[in-house]
């Protein structure tokens, strides 16, 4: 689905690489976690993906198509991408002006461009807005519409470049909920650029860039492992894995290392029933 | 405040003057302002206050919306009036006092001068009262349309237009962000010499400045990752279509200019 192929990116000559010989595979479906501190090459990499930067050596491929000159228009119909400021990726002067955006881009018939509005406005609960400024949407209305920009295109892969960085925590929920909605539904493939480990542990896979390399590849349990070790590369491990580490220090014995609040709690509250 | 900036002075509702297609509506302007000029007796100047004041009464927009709308050239008008009516020596004299003779010519002079202000500004004001700024917009791009042929960039002008629209309540916020968090830091630009001020004002626009350009950054950015590759092979969501009220409305207004002709002399 989505290839990174010995890719090595630098934004000018004569400066440091800022992604420096990357192999990826995301495979369809899958919910992907870009992990990394600031500078670490998370959001170029995601940038990548659908051709906005093009890779110095080695190749991008989306469904074994290299990202070139000649496809990437053709390539970004499948790969939408949702940016961190809600006020700056929001181009019409309405929600329905905006999610109508990408559709008048890729010449979609009138017709079939109301329908689709419709429709993306309801997979992402904001078709009671459709006439409604962007300044009278909070942030994380915001960001539901620029994920119905998206939608409205039917892509394969959606790429949230820290979608909920700039948001409050209920925005942040919010944005949250439908990217889980829209994965389990429609089956989309989501590539999550973040630094956020709470986020992370929703995801499948998880890719940790460390200036400019991958650090680690795995799942989000394999990741938490490394506890503490975390904040070498810049990541701050979750209060789940704090408590669990505590634990594990005062020898209370769980079997298997929670990643989720809910898991952290039944394990504690099972604790005492199985001592 | 914010509010009202994006939608303009736009007043809501469902009249005949709103149903108009916008384009119709700026082609009335550009003929009126030519029939504004032609006008040369008082019958004719009469039939275009007629034009002007049903066009309001159709609209059904409350009359002190358009009084604000006049608010500001309201001196113009009275002084271009004050102007030619002292000026002008054509004619009998009508009245005199202290010394100052106002002449026939110089009151027809006046009068006309102010009236043409007066109906242009009713009128143009009656369009941006109920016409959206989008639609307006919309409308510019579709009249422009032939301009294209000389290669002029229409659709880069209208894309332009509707994303400065879509912008302006931001930057107002960001300007109100701002100032106050210099006014923390201890300015003051509304003391002192006029000299002073707007070396105070610096510090307000320079950093709205550099946040404009990150922002055109960022919206550049994601209006490539949304596809947009200029004009080619774009559909359009928002269409314009003559509707019933269009047709008779290019009658009547056929009607009211064959009858200004003969009127005027």
């Amino acid at each position: 689905m989505i290839q990174f192929d010995q890719v090595s990116f630098q934004y000018k000559p004569n400066t440091p690489y800022v992604l420096n010989d990357i192999n990826l595979t995301v495979s369809e479906g899958e919910w992907v976690s870009i992990l990394g501190q600031n500078g670490s090459g998370k959001s170029t990499a995601a940038k990548l993906i659908n051709g906005l930067l093009r890779p110095i050596e080695g190749r991008v491929l989306i469904d074994d198509t290299e990202i070139t000159d000649e496809t990437v228009y053709q390539v970004r119909r499948h790969v939408g991408m949702v940016f961190q400021n809600p006020e700056n990726q929001f181009v019409g002067t309405t929600v329905l002006d905006d999610v109508a955006f990408g559709l008048e881009n890729i010449g979609v018939p009138r017709e079939e461009m109301i329908d689709r509005i419709d429709e993306s406005l309801k997979q992402v609960g904001m078709l009671d807005y459709k006439n409604h400024e962007p300044t009278r949407l909070s942030g994380g209305q915001k960001q539901r519409v620029a994920i119905a920009s998206v939608l409205a295109m039917k892509p394969k892969i959606i790429v949230f470049d820290e979608a909920t960085s700039m948001l409050d925590p209920v925005g942040k929920k919010e944005i949250i909920e439908t990217m889980q909605y829209l994965h389990k539904h429609y089956k989309l493939t989501v590539i999550m650029i973040t630094h956020d480990l709470n986020e992370a542990a929703y995801s499948d896979h998880v890719i940790t860039l460390h200036k400019g390399r991958v650090w680690l590849q795995g799942t989000p349990r394999n990741l938490f492992q490394y506890g503490e070790k975390l904040k070498e590369v810049g990541l701050e491990p979750t209060l789940v894995t704090k408590v669990y580490q505590s634990l594990k220090r005062e020898s209370f014995h769980i079997k298997e290392e929670p990643i989720h609040f809910k898991e952290l709690v039944d394990e504690l509250w099972t604790l005492y029933l199985k001592t | 405040m914010n509010q009202s900036l994006i939608i303009g002075q736009y007043v809501p509702g469902e009249s005949v003057v709103h149903k108009i297609d916008p384009r119709l509506k700026l082609i009335i302007i550009f003929i009126f302002v030519i029939a504004v000029f032609m006008a040369n007796n008082i019958w004719s100047y009469v039939s275009l206050y007629f034009f002007v004041f049903a066009s309001v009464a159709l609209s059904r927009i409350p009359v002190a919306y358009i009084f604000k709308g006049l608010k500001p050239v309201w001196w113009i008008i009275i002084i271009t009036f004050m102007f030619h009516l002292f000026i002008n020596s054509g004619g009998n004299v009508i009245v005199s006092f202290l010394g100052i003779n106002v002449y026939e010519q110089g009151v027809f002079q006046g009068a006309s001068i102010a009236t043409r202000f007066f109906l242009l500004i009713i009128l143009a004001t009656l369009l941006t009262l109920s016409t959206t700024p989008i639609a307006v917009t919309d409308a510019v791009e579709a009249l422009l349309k032939p301009l294209k042929k000389v290669r002029f960039p229409v659709h880069e002008i209208a894309l332009m237009m509707s994303i400065s629209l879509r912008f302006i309540p931001t930057f107002m916020q960001e300007m109100d962000k701002i100032s106050k968090a210099q006014a923390a830091r201890g300015l003051d630009y509304t003391k002192g010499k006029l000299k002073d001020r707007f070396k105070a004002l610096l510090p307000l626009l320079i950093p709205l400045l550099i946040s404009s350009f990150k922002r055109a950054e960022d919206l550049a950015l994601a209006m490539e990752a949304r596809g947009y590759q200029g004009e080619e092979g774009r559909t359009k969501l928002r269409q314009l279509s003559f509707s019933k009220i269009d047709y008779i409305v290019i009658i009547s207004l056929i009607v009211f200019l064959v009858s200004f002709y003969m009127i005027r002399v």
